[in-house]
């Protein structure tokens, strides 16, 4: 998953397209020494433990969990990985371009 | 990044079965038991097999990568190891606790092995010897996977009516609550679950509610609520509810400030 993933921000950095991870490692203390350790640059939500409230909420029971959503806040996809979440997202992105 | 169900246990159901035992295992050790602690060893070595059998998959980069990968099914450490946990099993049928534990990986290991008669005795021994342990609940989960494995596609046995009728059948026979309430809640799975497409979202959530009605103050319960959320609003095609949340530089923010951009949510942890 993470080679993907930073291999999107830095490719889509300019389109409409944001990836924000939901963790569930810690407090930001926690998360934050992850992310330097792991060189993660995009946005988390601080959700605590597996049992957060976001977490508990959506009823995530596997992680990690992928929702992809398009730019009118659609649930498209749901559980796409790797490659398959790439393809997901640009074709997303090309059916925002001007016809 | 460590996922919490590996892609190796995602392929093969049998495996999540064992992942979850893993986190079983994790609660406090009950040292003054001689039979727990040799059921613990065994497992552990089971473990380490079975993560030894599937290392494949750990090396495999990507999800295209990892499906190309073919397994000697003579060399599944379930051969080996059935037997061991047999036995085990028998030697602790005067100690529910841990029999029931061993019986719960024969169950699984009969079906990975392909073993109908042996995963038929073991589920008649789990259903009926141990329907008040709380351990017989992972049972509960390998029926899917009892079904993928020998009733698909065979005599026209409707998968989910033979389900429904074990759980139903289980439910009856126990009268511990929280056994009850899993069973309810498989139930519902088998209409709403929790991965793949949807069967019957109406049936799912009539489950649910009775759950939630009758037994709140369950585990099972209590998941309830979460359930009945999943099925109305996070399916493909829906808006996504908004949420509000706190970020790693502490600044809040909410999933509609992302409108008119393409969002990837990814629930994740490192652990």
């Amino acid at each position: 998953m993470l080679p993907h993933e930073k291999e999107m921000v830095v490719r889509l950095k300019d389109k409409p397209f944001a990836l924000i991870g939901i963790n569930s490692d810690g407090d930001r203390s926690v998360v934050n020494s992850i992310l330097k350790k792991q060189g993660i640059t995009w946005r988390q939500a601080i959700d605590g433990s597996t049992s957060g409230p976001l977490a508990t909420k959506w009823g995530i029971q596997g992680w990690p969990t992928i929702f992809i959503l398009d730019a009118k806040g659609v649930i498209r996809y749901k559980d796409l990985r790797d490659q398959a979440m790439e393809d997901a997202v640009n074709t997303l992105l090309k059916e925002m371009q001007p016809k | 990044m460590k996922c919490k169900i590996g892609i190796a246990a995602l392929l093969l159901g049998v495996v999540l079965g064992g992942a979850q035992a893993q986190t079983a295992a994790a609660a406090p050790p009950k040292p003054a038991d001689p039979l727990q602690a040799e059921f613990a060893n065994l497992q552990k070595e089971y473990f380490a097999a079975l993560n030894e059998y599937y290392k494949p998959y750990e090396a495999a980069k990507t999800e295209e990568e990892s499906l190309k990968i073919k397994l000697d099914p003579e060399k599944n450490p379930a051969k080996q190891f059935l037997p061991k946990f047999q036995a085990l099993a028998k030697k602790a049928e005067s100690n529910p606790a841990v029999g029931v534990q061993a019986e719960a990986m024969v169950f699984d290991m009969a079906i990975s092995n392909n073993d109908r008669k042996a995963a038929d005795a073991s589920l008649k021994t789990l259903f009926g010897k141990y329907a008040n342990e709380t351990g017989v609940v992972r049972a509960l989960y390998g029926l899917q996977q009892y079904n993928n494995t020998f009733l698909m596609g065979k005599g026209g046995v409707p998968e989910t009516e033979w389900i429904l009728g074990k759980l139903k059948d289980f439910q009856a026979k126990t009268t511990n609550r929280e056994n009850q309430a899993s069973a309810l809640m498989m139930q519902a799975e088998v209409f709403a679950p929790a991965y793949g497409p949807m069967v019957d979202a109406k049936k799912g959530e009539a489950i649910l509610h009775e759950l939630k009605n009758k037994y709140g103050d369950t585990r099972a319960g209590k998941r309830a609520d979460g359930r009945l959320f999943v099925i109305a609003n996070l399916n493909v095609g829906q808006v996504a509810p908004d949420f509000e949340v706190t970020d790693e530089n502490g600044k809040s923010f909410k999933l509609s400030d992302y409108r008119g951009q393409v969002v990837v949510l990814d629930f994740w942890g490192f652990w």
